[in-house]
């Protein structure tokens, strides 16, 4: 049961996006691809994916190549990309097949857990940013994927939403096990969700450095030891000024 | 000082407004047909005074008659009926066909390359080019005109299916690719519900364009239907059957678009759009 990544590269129209990525994953773990826009954050998940295919190098899930997209994997994306058409229930069992009242049921369990039981009828258009993430959280759970991949899944809400649905993605997470891979451009959003950090750097990216995250949760958001583990990131992406 | 008075400024102006909208509540249909009702009075008087001639310009009322009295003696309804029978064909033809064409052009690249430069060379036509050559080949009976419907159809239907397809978020047919959709499945289940807004445009406009070319092809020659009813009055020196048909015509485009609407937006509840709000 490990998500394992082997020397992917990414070349787009002779431009290197990423380069020689390596690294792996144990069962239950949240790992972080932190970096500065351009590095090519989504480049790497797009290929561990599968949506895209156009990569060098492997990626292997419980050990075997795996060059598509694999029910094993659960996607979410920066928007919620609901289909507009269908009910906020009939989106949320989207990725399920079988009989209608059966999809209907396991969605509706799935509706609970990210806190929108009385919502299921209602439209996308209906919703706020935050609901129709909470939607599409529990369209990517309902399959009951073992990797959960997330392409910066709270980067286009408010502060006070993000910290909500990050506690429910370390909720989801308790409850299930499931691996998560996070790719992400908020250091503090890293540090509080992740076990460890791969850092990229660089056009093309590369890896710059995996950092271990050893803090108990639950954590504080506040605390000093993320604060100090921030100061060390952002040192190395060279991201604070000197100071004379 | 001055930034006080600012601030003063908003909380009046709001106060004022409220009891303004209250009074203004007026149903808009209401006010749309104040002008259709008052140019209908001015138009009445007018023909009653004889200061318009009404052997050009019958009065309301006058048409009115004429159309009631077709009703009496039956003849409207195989007008109507014909005209309408025409249409329906015409419409259902070129829709169809270009529902097909469209969906082919718009899922395959290679359809597309070989179908929409011919298309496209055919739509610079104007459709009313075909009438002597569809009346050469087909005589004037039904086949002809039905054609004629169909053509002048087909293009908006056409365009907007492949439109529609082409404009397809990208980012919602990934989230299909994530659950191994096979391409049947995408359209079925992602582009086929993501195009129908544009497909529904396209059968409106169609609609719409059906109306004028059933006019053309009743006024190439036909021995029924409301377009016969223009060429009779012509004929007859009787411009009350001439606007009675228009009316008529006006009516039942109206209705039929009407219906098409109550069906889009039956259709397409889900969308955010501006008139809803």
């Amino acid at each position: 049961m490990s998500l394992k990544v082997r020397n992917v590269s990414k070349e787009f129209e002779n431009r290197k996006a990423i380069e020689n990525i390596s690294f792996s994953t144990e069962r239950g773990e949240i790992i972080g691809i932190l970096g500065t826009s351009g590095c090519g954050k989504s480049t790497l998940l797009r290929a561990v994916s599968g949506l895209d295919t156009s990569y060098s190098g492997d990626v292997l899930l419980d050990g075997q190549v795996c060059r598509h997209v694999d029910e094993r994997l659960g996607f979410i994306f920066q928007q919620p990309r609901l289909m507009p058409w269908l009910s906020v229930i009939e989106n949320v069992s989207f990725g399920l097949s079988g009989r209608k009242d059966e999809k209907q049921k396991n969605a509706a369990r799935y509706l609970d857990l990210v806190g929108l039981k009385g919502n299921e009828s209602d439209y996308p258009k209906q919703l706020s940013g935050g609901m129709a993430q909470r939607v599409a959280i529990a369209r990517a759970l309902v399959t009951s994927p073992e990797y959960l991949l997330l392409d910066e899944p709270f980067s286009a809400l408010d502060a006070f939403t993000k910290m909500k649905l990050q506690d429910l993605l370390l909720e989801i997470w308790e409850a299930y096990q499931t691996t998560i891979l996070l790719v992400t451009h908020d250091v503090e959003e890293a540090l509080y969700l992740c076990d460890r950090l791969i850092i990229l750097k660089g056009q093309p990216g590369t890896i710059d450095e995996e950092l271990l995250i050893d803090e108990p949760r639950p954590r504080s958001r506040g605390s000093a030891k993320l604060a100090a583990y921030k100061e060390h990131i952002l040192n190395r992406l060279e991201l604070t000024t000197p100071v004379n | 000082m001055a930034r006080q008075g600012h601030s003063e400024a908003l909380p009046l102006r709001s106060l004022e407004k409220a009891p303004n909208k209250k009074k203004l509540t007026v149903h808009p249909a209401i006010i749309g047909s104040i002008l259709p009702i008052l140019l209908l009075l001015i138009w009445e008087a007018l023909s009653r005074l004889a200061i318009l001639p009404t052997y050009l310009l019958p009065a309301p009322t006058v048409i009115v008659n004429t159309i009631i009295e077709l009703g009496a003696d039956g003849s409207l309804w195989g007008h109507i009926g014909i005209t309408l029978y025409r249409i329906f064909i015409g419409f259902l033809l070129g829709a169809f066909a270009a529902l097909i064409l469209g969906s082919f052009v718009g899922f395959y690249r290679k359809a597309e390359q070989l179908f929409d430069p011919i298309i496209q060379a055919f739509r610079s036509i104007p459709s009313l080019a075909w009438v002597p050559l569809f009346i050469l080949w087909m005589g004037i009976a039904e086949a002809s005109k039905v054609t004629l419907i169909a053509v002048g159809v087909f293009f908006p239907v056409y365009l907007n299916v492949v439109s529609g397809i082409l404009s397809v978020d990208r980012q919602l047919i990934e989230v299909g690719k994530m659950y191994g959709l096979s391409s049947f499945q995408l359209v079925k289940r992602i582009i086929l519900p993501a195009s129908l807004p544009s497909f529904l445009v396209g059968l409106r406009s169609g609609l719409g364009l059906g109306w004028m070319f059933v006019v053309a092809a009743e006024l190439m020659g036909a021995s029924q239907g409301l377009g016969y009813l223009l060429v009779l009055g012509q004929n007859t020196y009787s411009p009350e059957l001439i606007i009675a048909s228009i009316v008529l015509f006006a009516v039942l485009g109206k209705a039929t678009d009407a219906l098409l609407k109550k069906i889009e937006n039956r259709s397409l509840h889900w969308q955010d759009r501006m008139e809803q709000r």
